[in-house]
């Protein structure tokens, strides 16, 4: 295996590779410092969400699910038929929406205001700096590629 | 201004709980608020965060000097590539070495001081902590404390806070429908000292810099000045919430920016003025019709978005808090229809094609 194990190693962590292809992942793991780093990290990742306490089930619980399943069976098939009648309709407008008339829409630079809002949840004393920190980066690294991006591509 | 913290913190901590003393729980949040201003140490915590898009996790090598600086090294995990990002109480450097990118703007400013202290005033006003147990976490004893709201669509928080030196050490983060948003836990912790070397950080040579401009604190009258228009303070506020900054943020066309909070839940409302005849959209933002107008709403990184425009500014709230909260107050402030007919009418058939594929899908 030359290139990196990437979502296979979710799989193979799962136990859900056949043998050969698990026996190829678990020999690139053992050569590729990147994959061994990557399964630490999935490992950690899924302890953590074990953590996580399950809620205990009442024992009404089931027959409430079974009810709404059938429910959902149900609004679902109703869904079908206004799928066939209103897909020819949504098609037309959407058409008639996009091809005839002007545009004139300036989109959102979405990112600096999440930036903004979260370095605001960043200060407050109690809540997990780590996570608004990663938040925030996300979108000011976004921000960042962006006005790279239309950089490169200026004349 | 790490000192300017601590001091509003302990006034804060030295004042008398109105008509009682300030109970177990209610001292171990004020220890928790103050901990990083008082403790050092190393550590490794893993975060896991929920969205719409699934979970997405995180481990990152921590140093804190006790009030000084901040060293974070967020591992390559689950796609998301390596992030160090260093801040020594003056310059706050995000370097992503993967892209050969580096951000440096300044550290949390003086400014930013009063509203933890009063976050915190808020957080005990409207929400009702209580101890529910003491667990082990990364091989610490701590007190475990849930701070639930006082009234409905809140988040709460579940904290673990070390009985020795009150830092918290793990975290849970509820929406209002009980749903898991954010989980944090240090898996290792060592209350050490890290070297002043971490605090110092020089991009390697390559890598492309950039500067990102704070956005400044500031009062009504001057920001209305500085946009050009009177932003909008809001007034009617979900119960709990408070106008808690004010401040002016944009490179090119200035945005007003007021910020609010309950204590635990924020909310932030960005007012930027748009040329006259355009229309700002929100990137892959739903339609829906609100009031005489029609606005934008989504949902992003566990906050919801709402987009609309009004008499020619462009108006987005972001915040923790449901959406049917952002849109009643879209609706007091007022929404403006597409303008012009043939917008008008675009907009119409678009918000028509939104409804009909989602009753397809």
């Amino acid at each position: 295996m030359s290139a990196h194990a990437g979502e296979q190693l979710s799989e193979w962590i799962d136990g859900h590779l056949n043998p050969d292809a698990a026996a190829q992942v678990a020999a690139h793991v053992d050569v590729c410092d990147r994959c061994r780093q990557e399964v630490d990290d999935l490992r950690r990742v899924r302890t953590l969400l074990r953590r996580v306490e399950a809620p205990s089930l009442r024992p009404a619980f089931w027959a409430r699910l079974e009810a709404h399943v059938a429910k959902e069976r149900e609004r679902l098939a109703r869904r079908q038929i206004w799928r066939r009648a209103l897909l020819p309709a949504a098609v037309a407008a959407g058409a008639l929406g996009f091809a005839f008339l002007p545009a004139g829409k300036v989109p959102l630079n979405l990112d600096s205001y999440l930036h903004e809002h979260a370095q605001y949840r960043a200060l407050h004393p109690l809540t997990d700096s780590a996570v608004a920190t990663l938040v925030g980066t996300d979108a000011s690294l976004r921000v960042l590629r962006d006005s790279l991006g239309r950089h490169e591509a200026e004349p | 201004m790490r000192i300017g913290v601590a001091v509003a913190l302990a006034l804060l901590a030295a004042a008398p709980a109105v008509g009682a003393e300030r109970s177990p729980q209610e001292r171990w949040l004020l220890s928790a608020a103050t901990a990083p201003r008082r403790v050092s140490f190393t550590g490794v915590k893993d975060v896991i965060l929920w969205s719409e898009a699934g979970a997405q996790g995180s481990t990152v090598e921590i140093a804190h000097r006790a009030a000084t600086g901040v060293r974070l090294t967020y591992r390559s995990t689950l796609g998301r590539a390596q992030r160090i990002v260093v801040d020594d109480g003056r310059r706050r450097w995000q370097y992503e070495p993967s892209a050969h990118v580096a951000l440096i703007s300044p550290s949390i400013t003086e400014e930013d001081v009063p509203p933890s202290a009063r976050r915190l005033g808020l957080l005990l006003a409207n929400y009702r902590p209580t101890i529910v147990g003491r667990e082990p976490v990364a091989g610490r004893r701590a007190v475990a404390l849930l701070v639930r709201p006082r009234t409905d669509a809140r988040p709460s928080l579940k904290l673990w806070v070390d009985e020795a030196t009150g830092l918290i050490l793990r975290t849970e983060l509820y929406h209002a429908n009980g749903r898991l948003a954010e989980a944090s836990a240090f898996t290792r912790i060592d209350f050490v000292s890290p070297p002043e070397s971490l605090f110092r950080f020089r991009p390697p040579a390559g890598v492309t810099v950039r500067a990102v401009a704070a956005s400044t604190p500031m009062g009504l009258p001057d920001l209305a000045r500085r946009v050009g228009f009177t932003p909008i303070a809001l007034e009617r506020l979900p119960d709990g919430f408070v106008l808690d900054r004010v401040r002016l943020a944009g490179s090119g066309t200035p945005v007003a920016v007021t910020q609010y909070t309950d204590g635990l839940a924020t909310l932030t409302l960005f007012q930027r003025r748009v040329t006259p005849g355009s229309r700002s959209s929100l990137p892959a933002g739903r339609p829906i019709p609100l009031g005489a107008g029609a606005a934008e709403l989504r949902r992003f990184d566990g906050a919801n978005v709402l987009h609309w425009q009004r008499n020619g500014v462009a108006l987005t709230l972001v915040g923790e808090v449901p959406a049917a909260e952002l849109t009643k107050i879209a609706v007091r402030i007022g929404v403006d229809a597409p303008p012009g007919l043939l917008s008008r009418l675009r907009y119409w058939l678009l918000l028509l094609w939104e409804r009909l594929t989602a009753a397809v899908a």
